[in-house]
């Protein structure tokens, strides 16, 4: 067996810790756990009736009592590195397709995904910009709507002399043949202030 | 207890190749560059990185975001973006590697700060990565810095990459099968399907690819069974194995989906788990180019 020097058990220890911290912060299975999830005495029947089911409440109520409550001051140390450990990535597709027609002046000069109608296309499929047009298009509480709206009226006005630009989302179920008007987003020259409509 | 925490201790005190960590930054520091360069590329720099009170897009940004404050709100994110780019070049050349990975990473997560929305998962698992890169000796091969050479270090800084994977996966697996088990089905619309067909995230055409179900639900039983399985990443004879498979998911996202430099910089890990095949054909490309080099010195001399 090979000596250890008292550095390398500190070394030793600070790694376990670290490991355990990982661990603790992105916890496989419980990172994701809604604070809805098996909050009422139904659903927790019907979670005990599953098999596994004790299991998975016992591990939920782990969760509840003991590590949520110390992840806000964890999640503190990760903030100012943005690592937050939260590795539930992509888990489901949407259930619907949503797309994004954009017209300049009334003319057509995108549509999400086809190639005919590819203005912007680049741009809005690149990946750091790519989610506020998701959260616009598919209107999952978006908060930047405004100033992309803004954006894309002043890329029409440089690049196609537009004086106007709208927005509209469709939405309807897989493969998309039969999509339906959900939102209107409007903006017009010189200030390019965004305007949202809901649809019926 | 003692004679784990002896395995434990052995474990990450194991000698390790330098060269795997050095890969590992410079794919890390490559893939951040092409994704930076790629906003510069597009003309977004001002539209991303600039609040939207001072003509970006961005509608919402976080306490962090210092620099806003510091140099104003046109000023401090396109900064922290070169200087992102110029630290993360001095990372990839083996130069000022430590200094630059402190004042890269911060920069790099002013940026995520100053806009959240486009701050993705795999910036954050970049970022991290970096952090453990800071204390290891990734830049004691493959530097131009001229620093000590070192060929062997101890294994910790891999060990704790390969942890890092196996939570990733992990915890992607376990979100999968509770967000539905439709997963595990063979019947109906896969779900696979619906994320590779989602317009706004994929690539592929949803009424073409409609009748090729049964492929998409084999690739999604193999996905997230790799996914659920990663924990075998624990045991170091299996990790080129499930490399292997993982390799194959991350290239299938890259060809079939918009998100940018995710599948890449996944990949860029790899070297941890492909180490046992990589190190060989290392050997042999660097003795190859020892022997190329030979006859040159041979003739200066």
């Amino acid at each position: 067996m090979i000596e250890r020097t008292s550095g390398q058990r500190v070394g030793g220890a600070v790694m376990a810790l670290v490991w355990f911290l990982m661990l603790w912060l992105s916890f496989p299975g419980l990172d994701d756990v809604s604070s809805k999830y098996a909050s009422t005495p139904e659903q927790r029947d019907l979670i005990r009736a599953r098999p596994l089911g004790t299991l998975e409440l016992a591990l939920v109520d782990f969760n509840r009592a003991v590590r949520e409550p110390t992840l806000g001051p964890l999640n503190a140390l990760e903030w100012p590195l943005r690592v937050k450990l939260n590795f539930f990535l992509y888990p489901n597709g949407p259930y619907q397709m949503d797309v994004a027609e954009i017209r300049v002046d009334g003319a057509l000069v995108h549509r999400t995904n086809d190639p005919a109608y590819a203005w912007k296309a680049k741009h809005l499929a690149m990946r750091r910009l790519r989610p506020v047009v998701h959260s616009s298009v598919r209107d999952q509480s978006p908060k930047s709507w405004r100033g992309w709206v803004r954006w894309l009226g002043q890329c029409a006005e440089a690049e196609l002399g537009g004086s106007s630009v709208e927005i509209t989302t469709q939405r309807g179920p897989y493969p998309g043949t039969d999509l339906h008007p959900v939102l209107v987003y409007r903006a017009t020259a010189p200030d390019w202030t965004a305007s949202r409509e809901r649809l019926k | 207890m003692g004679r784990l925490w002896d395995r434990w201790l052995d474990r990450i005190y194991a000698p390790a190749d330098t060269r795997v960590l050095a890969l590992v930054r410079i794919g890390v520091a490559l893939c951040v560059i092409v994704d930076l360069l790629r906003v510069v590329q597009l003309g977004l720099v001002s539209a991303l990185f600039v609040p939207y009170e001072a003509g970006g897009i961005g509608g919402v940004n976080d306490i962090p975001f210092v620099l806003d404050d510091l140099l104003g709100p046109t000023v401090g994110g396109p900064l922290a973006m070169w200087v992102t780019v110029g630290c993360m070049v001095f990372v990839a050349l083996g130069v000022g590697v430590r200094p630059a990975l402190v004042v890269g990473v911060l920069a790099y997560s002013q940026l995520g700060h100053g806009f959240p929305p486009g701050d993705r998962g795999i910036d954050r698992i970049l970022r991290l990565v970096m952090v453990f890169l800071l204390f290891s000796d990734s830049h004691r091969r493959y530097a131009l810095g001229g620093g000590e050479r070192r060929d062997t270090t101890t294994a910790w800084a891999q060990e704790t990459l390969v942890w890092m994977l196996v939570l990733i996966y992990l915890s992607a697996g376990f979100a999968k099968v509770a967000a539905t088990p439709q997963w595990f089905s063979l019947r109906g619309t896969p779900v696979l399907y619906r994320v590779m067909a989602e317009p706004l995230a994929g690539h592929i055409d949803a009424v073409f690819w409609a009748d090729y179900f049964p492929l998409f639900h084999v690739a999604e039983l193999i996905a997230v069974l790799a996914e659920l399985f990663a924990f075998v990443l624990l045991w170091p004879r299996a990790r080129p194995y499930w490399a292997s498979i993982g390799i194959f998911i991350h290239i299938g996202i890259a060809l079939t989906m918009k998100l940018g430099m995710f599948s890449f910089g996944m990949m860029a890990l790899y070297p941890v788990l492909f180490a046992p095949w990589l190190l060989p054909l290392l050997d042999r490309l660097e003795g190859r180019w020892a022997e190329l080099r030979a006859p040159a010195s041979a003739a200066t001399d």
